[in-house]
């Protein structure tokens, strides 16, 4: 199993290695530069300002430059914000984006969760129909939809939450919701539909015929099995929610990554661009490894070498 | 397509919860939230820097005038210049050699502010090495240009010079009567050398930052808050009233608005904008402010390339935009239409300039226009390209424009909706035939519109080339006398409207929302409000 890992870690890094690569020949085949804007700049301050940055040097050199500072955990200086670094910016968004990531997979997972186990245990009876209903609407509603309704009624209406910003747990609520319940509704409809496949399946009905309460069947035999598809789903989302939202950070003017990416790609801003891909990425490739073995220590039938 | 919803779902919203829109009503809380003496207001953006010298996003220079003092500062009701760090100053006869008396004004760690603290920073901002995106702005000071383009390397040959600790001696390019509102701006705020050096780049965060404006920095979150407070070593402390102000870097209009209805903003910011949709919704309240503003809203026309070189064509074109109609009945906040670059209303009171009146709308003689250079009805006119950078109202203006051309020429044009650095890239490398333009003024005069189209400048997008209008531009720039140099742009901006290298649709307007505590905020043409004379009072 350690082994595994290890191998999978090691893999990793090509990996990286070609979507850096990826993302940086297509960044800069864009046109435009950092530097220009409105009022043209004096070319020779321009040609200052490149060289400063090395941009004037031949593309390979470039990127090499980059993996080369890479490999000592130095992001390079931001373009756009002169005297911040990359280093700078991810350290102060990452975490706030990893706490509101938090607490909207706990949103996801409660309400997920509960909804689609009551699903599969009452299917086809109320509670059944009213949770895939709710969970329906939950996917269909995207969150810059969702996010301002939510505002309208908790905060412009009956002003128990604030609208926006990011001053301490009340502020993570309506954020954490927004974000939340469009991968509580995937929860819920993958939770009952892994369930309602396991049910029916030998090793419960053994279960059953031994005599075990229906709770114990519930918990201890047919969840474990019937998560599976749950879990799969999570590793990804999880990713996704850590890094950041782009539409639910900028609704609620929350200062996390989610926003990084596209401003940065916007300003040409290359290397705070290139450091959230970084981030990202490596995210998600991770997020998968988790996932695999996740796999091997809930289902007993999966099995590294 | 998730924009646009976006903006139907903000529509919606702003209707239902401004419906009851009572001329006496205000908009959202009227109970103040903060204590005494603080301010929160909306600063859009996270500053690009805090560094004077580099600072160049509105955001930044929002901020940076606030901590940093000049020759000079604004009058918050005018923005005329009054003395600042200068207590006075004379010129010479031929307006060239600007003599300043500075006053015993003190930086945050107690040092006096001294006329070494200018030359240092001036020289550094000119000083190509520095990579200061707004050098050029200094290049009316003697041989500035030479110096930025490497073409002279001694800074003493620079036209600036302390003469002794209290006295600084300017000598200009050419008498530029706005040089006093110059020296109020960012790149013309003095330095402190030692604390420069010192700490590098991370010289501006708030632990290292020395500052002689009227706050100091207590705290920055990245792309979040910026907090100021009070400087009271600033040399006219009891003039400022408030202790404390927060600057939030919120770059959703929607979100601002909606924090400003709960009352946590307490101004929507010279840098916040109100929702163009929310708009019909919110005029009515009696906190909602609205001004003109000294910028023109154009098209640039590239006038090298077929068919727009010809003259004639670029005139059909203007003469067949309904402007009354883009500004009253398309964007609906305030506009007024033009006909020609300069908003001579706006600058009539401080300059007397007049702008000579350009063409109206007149379909038929556009028509006509378009016959006499070879295509009566609009036949075999090429379909023109049309781009703008990525914006609700620009699509919309776009639109207009389209409609009305194939209505009253029968020509049709393609619209390009391009990101914003595309949009620049293309216009600069005069890859285009129309592209959305627009221009706000640096400071009053009529100048700091018509230098732009000068003939080579990097900024002429059209690439226009007329000898008349550079000669005339350049006779204005020397012209000592304020009548003689009106005359002289008039004569320029006569060019420009007679051969219509861009077409001038109006002059833009902003919005703001003041809560009914806050006083200090005058309207006026820049939207630019000094928040050193910004008071707040007790509750209505």
């Amino acid at each position: 199993m350690i082994r595994y890992v290890l191998r999978r870690l090691l893999g990793l890094v090509p990996v990286l290695g070609v979507i850096l690569a990826l993302a940086f020949t297509l960044m800069r085949l864009a046109p435009g530069g950092p530097f220009d804007q409105d009022r043209a700049v004096h070319p020779t301050v321009k040609a200052q300002l490149e060289a400063k940055y090395q941009l004037d040097k031949p593309l390979p050199v470039q990127f090499l430059a980059v993996m080369g500072s890479y490999l000592q955990g130095d992001l390079g200086p931001s373009y756009r914000y002169p005297g911040r670094s990359v280093n700078e910016f991810i350290a102060a968004g990452f975490p706030v984006s990893l706490q509101l990531g938090l607490v909207a997979l706990s949103f996801a997972l409660l309400f997920g969760l509960l909804a689609g186990i009551a699903g599969a245990v009452w299917q086809n009876r109320w509670p059944d129909h009213s949770a895939m209903g709710l969970a329906l609407l939950g996917i269909s509603v995207p969150n810059f939809i969702l996010g301002p309704i939510l505002i309208l009624i908790f905060s412009l209406s009956l002003a128990l939450l604030p609208a926006a910003r990011w001053d301490g747990p009340s502020h993570m609520i309506l954020p954490g919701a927004t974000l939340g319940l469009v991968y509580a509704a995937y929860v819920a409809r993958l939770t009952r539909g892994g369930l309602l496949e396991v049910i029916r399946q030998d090793f419960v009905r053994t279960a059953r015929a031994k005599g075990l309460p229906e709770r114990l069947v519930l918990f201890r035999h047919t969840l474990r099995a019937g998560l599976l598809p749950v879990v799969t789903f999570l590793g990804p989302a999880m990713a996704g929610l850590f890094t950041g939202s782009l539409v639910v950070e900028k609704i609620f003017n929350i200062p996390g990554m989610g926003p990084y990416f596209v401003d940065a790609a916007l300003n040409r801003d290359y290397t705070l661009a290139l450091g959230v891909v970084l981030v990202d990425a490596a995210f998600l490739l991770l997020a998968n490894l988790v996932v695999d073995v996740a796999y091997a220590m809930i289902d007993p039938r999966v099995k590294y070498a | 397509m998730g924009w646009r919803l976006l903006l139907i779902a903000g529509a919606l919203l702003a209707s239902c919860t401004c419906a009851r829109s009572d001329p006496e009503a205000y908009f959202g809380s009227a109970r103040r939230m903060h204590p005494p003496g603080t301010l929160f207001f909306n600063n859009g953006a996270e500053p690009q820097s805090l560094d004077p010298g580099l600072v160049w996003d509105s955001a930044g220079n929002e901020l940076v005038r606030e901590l940093f003092e000049g020759l000079t500062r604004y009058e918050p009701r005018t923005l005329a210049p009054e003395p600042g760090i200068a207590e006075r100053w004379e010129v010479s006869p031929d307006g060239l050699t600007w003599t300043f008396h500075l006053r015993d004004a003190v930086w945050s760690d107690g040092r006096p502010v001294t006329a070494t603290d200018f030359t240092y920073a001036w020289t550094r901002v000119l000083d190509p090495l520095t990579g200061a995106q707004y050098a050029n702005m200094l290049w009316v000071v003697r041989n500035g240009e030479a110096f930025t383009r490497g073409k002279l390397r001694d800074p003493a040959q620079l036209g600036i010079r302390a003469r002794g600790p209290k006295t600084l001696e300017v000598r200009l390019e050419y008498p530029a009567p706005w040089f006093l509102e110059l020296t109020a701006y960012s790149p013309f705020f003095p330095l402190r050398r030692d604390v420069v050096e010192r700490h590098g780049e991370a010289w501006t965060r708030p632990e290292h930052i020395v500052t002689n404006g009227a706050f100091r920095l207590r705290s920055w979150r990245l792309r979040y808050e910026i907090e100021l407070e009070k400087n009271p070593t600033y040399w006219d402390a009891q003039d400022v009233a408030l202790q404390r102000v927060v600057a939030m870097a919120i770059d959703d209009s929607r979100t601002a608005l909606r924090l400003y209805q709960t009352g946590t903003l307490d101004w929507l910011g010279a840098n916040g904008r109100v929702p163009p949709e929310s708009e019909p919704f919110v005029r009515g309240f009696r906190d909602y402010r609205t001004a003109l503003r000294l910028g023109t809203y154009f098209l640039w026309l590239q006038t090298q390339k077929p068919p727009l070189d010809d003259v004639r064509v670029r005139r059909a074109l203007n003469m067949a935009i309904d402007k009354e109609a883009i500004a009253t009945r398309v964007l609906k906040a305030g506009q007024v239409p033009l006909t020609h670059l300069v908003p001579d209303a706006l600058l009539r009171e401080t300059t007397g300039y007049v702008s000579p009146k350009g063409d109206g709308f007149d379909p038929d003689q556009a028509r006509a226009l378009l016959a006499e250079a070879g295509f009566p009805g609009g036949k075999g006119f090429p379909v023109l390209h049309y781009q703008y950078n990525t914006d609700e109202a620009h699509r919309q203006v776009g639109e207009a424009i389209q409609s009305m051309w194939r209505e009253h020429l029968g020509i049709r044009v393609q619209l390009y909706n391009m990101e914003y650095k595309v949009h620049l890239d293309r216009m600069q490398a005069g890859d285009f035939q129309i592209a959305r333009g627009g221009w706000w003024a640096d400071y009053q005069d009529p100048s700091s519109f018509l230098e732009q189209l000068r003939p080579g400048s990097a900024q002429n997008h059209a690439r226009w080339d007329s000898a008349g209008y550079g000669q005339a531009l350049e006779r204005g720039l020397r012209a000592v006398d304020p009548s003689e140099r009106n005359r002289h742009y008039a004569e320029a901006e006569a060019h420009l409207v007679r051969e219509v290298p861009l077409i001038p649709l109006y002059v833009y307007s902003y919005s703001d929302f003041v809560k009914p505590w806050v006083e200090g905020i005058h309207p006026n043409n820049r939207h630019l409000h000094p928040i050193r004379a910004i008071r707040v009072v007790g509750s209505p």
